[in-house]
Formats: C-alpha cells, sequence, structure tokens
C-alpha cells in the first residue's frame, strides 16, 4: 500500500502530522576546546575544608549531627565532581605532544583521579591536602601548555 | 519537539522526536527545555542539575561537547517543558530519562 501514490501521500499526510513543529538544540553552544581546572581545583579546595570542618564537631545534639552529615555529603560529592573534572581534562584535553612534554602526566591523572576516590571514603587531612597538590600540579600544567 | 546537535548523547541523539509535557519545573536529574537565555527563541534541551524555586540549573550529558551550556539559574517562566516519551525513531521509541 505503501508502494501506491496514494500510499505514499497518506505516509507524508500522517508524517506532516507528526512532525515536530519545534526544535531543542543539544549542539555544543561553541566548538569544542574551553577547559578549565578550576572547577577541579575548588572542589578539591571545598574537599579539604569540609575535612577541615569535620575535625571541629562536638557534641551530638540534632544541629551537629546535622551539621557533620551534611559535611560528609558535601565533601563527598566534591570528591566526585573534581574526578569527573580531572578526567575530562585527561581524556579530552590533553593531547598526545602534552604527554611527550609531560611523561608522567597520565601518572598525575591517575593518582590524583585515586585521591579522588581516598577523600570520598576518608576523613583524612592528609590525604585531602595531598589531592589539592595533585589537582594544582595538573592545573600548573594545563597552564604551561596554554603559553 | 525536535533535536538538534549531540550534547544530550547517548540519552538523546540529533534527529530523535520528543513528546513534552509543559512544566515550569523540573526535578534534578530530569530532562527539561528550556529558553536559551542569551537567545530567547531558541530552545535548549538539557538535564537539570539543581532547581530552586526561581528556576533551574542545566547541563549538558555530553559535558565535553558543551562547556558552555548556560551558566546560573535559568527562571522557572523560562523553563518551557519535560521531554518524557521519544516518538521517533521508531525502533528507539519509548520513555526518555
Amino acid at each position: 500500500m505503501g508502494g501506491t501514490p496514494q500510499g505514499r501521500t497518506t505516509v507524508q499526510l500522517i508524517s506532516r502530522l507528526l512532525a515536530p513543529r519545534a526544535t531543542a538544540h543539544a549542539h555544543c553552544d561553541i566548538p569544542c576546546g574551553i577547559y578549565d581546572p578550576a572547577a577541579a581545583v575548588t572542589a578539591a579546595n571545598t574537599v579539604a575544608k569540609m575535612v577541615e570542618k569535620l575535625a571541629t564537631f562536638q557534641g551530638g545534639d540534632d544541629a551537629n549531627r546535622n551539621n557533620y552529615i551534611r559535611s560528609v555529603h558535601v565533601k563527598e560529592e566534591h570528591a566526585q565532581l573534581c574526578k569527573k573534572e580531572l578526567l575530562i581534562l585527561w581524556t579530552d584535553y590533553f593531547k598526545p605532544e602534552h604527554l611527550e612534554k609531560y611523561p608522567n602526566l597520565h601518572d598525575t591523572f591517575w593518582k590524583a583521579a585515586k585521591l579522588c576516590s581516598k577523600n570520598k571514603q576518608t576523613v583524612d587531612a592528609k590525604a585531602a591536602a595531598d589531592l589539592q597538590a595533585a589537582v594544582k600540579e595538573i592545573s600548573d600544567i594545563f597552564w604551561a601548555t596554554k603559553k | 519537539m525536535a533535536v538538534a546537535g549531540a550534547s544530550m548523547e547517548p540519552a538523546l541523539r540529533d534527529g530523535d522526536w520528543l513528546l513534552l509535557v509543559p512544566a515550569r519545573s523540573a526535578r534534578p536529574g530530569q530532562l527539561v527545555v528550556v529558553r536559551d537565555p542569551a537567545d530567547r527563541a531558541r530552545l535548549l534541551v538539557k538535564r537539570v542539575l539543581r532547581a530552586s524555586p526561581d528556576g533551574v540549573e542545566v547541563e549538558s550529558d555530553a559535558r565535553h561537547r558543551d562547556h558552555l551550556a548556560p551558566r546560573g539559574t535559568i527562571r522557572s517562566a523560562d523553563v518551557v517543558g519535560r521531554p518524557v516519551f521519544r516518538y521517533a525513531p521508531l525502533r528507539r521509541a519509548g520513555p526518555v530519562r
């Protein structure tokens, strides 16, 4: 039936009736290539700040417990965010020519990503400081490649 | 509502046809169609990152493709609706989330 001229007209008509009236854009708003380690730096700083806060909570009243739990939650959320931002830089921004210049790049990213996980699992000031240092190192490399 | 572009892959693909439920708000994690704050005649489909009484903040799923998803809160008045169902292509028809 679809092969007859009448059938084709029917299909065209149905298709026209069903066709969307509007378009929702899911385009890249600009070409790829806008990257910034600032988000990872902020996330790592947030993790460190939460670890610092978590050491100060005393007493078991509801308000304290609530704030304690919220701080743990924010710490884990930002450790995860930090990992996500690092992986975007690692997989999408850095290129083989960067690796030639910074041969430890993969190791640096790998360790930084692992530190994100460690900071999710633990409340550890050293792990938080190590994460800040690792992200700063990546940030420094990033900006050096932009010169 | 037709999707143009790849910034919401793999949930939505270029050329998908979607049914939209009119809405002024959406919860974090839900798909949402909003007016582009930079050009209100243009509609964007994104995912809600945060929601507040004032509106929503959105992001793309394929974030590396779209570092300039509109920043900040998009006012409730500029939230158009929520895509709920893909009716074309037929082989991928079904609810979207």
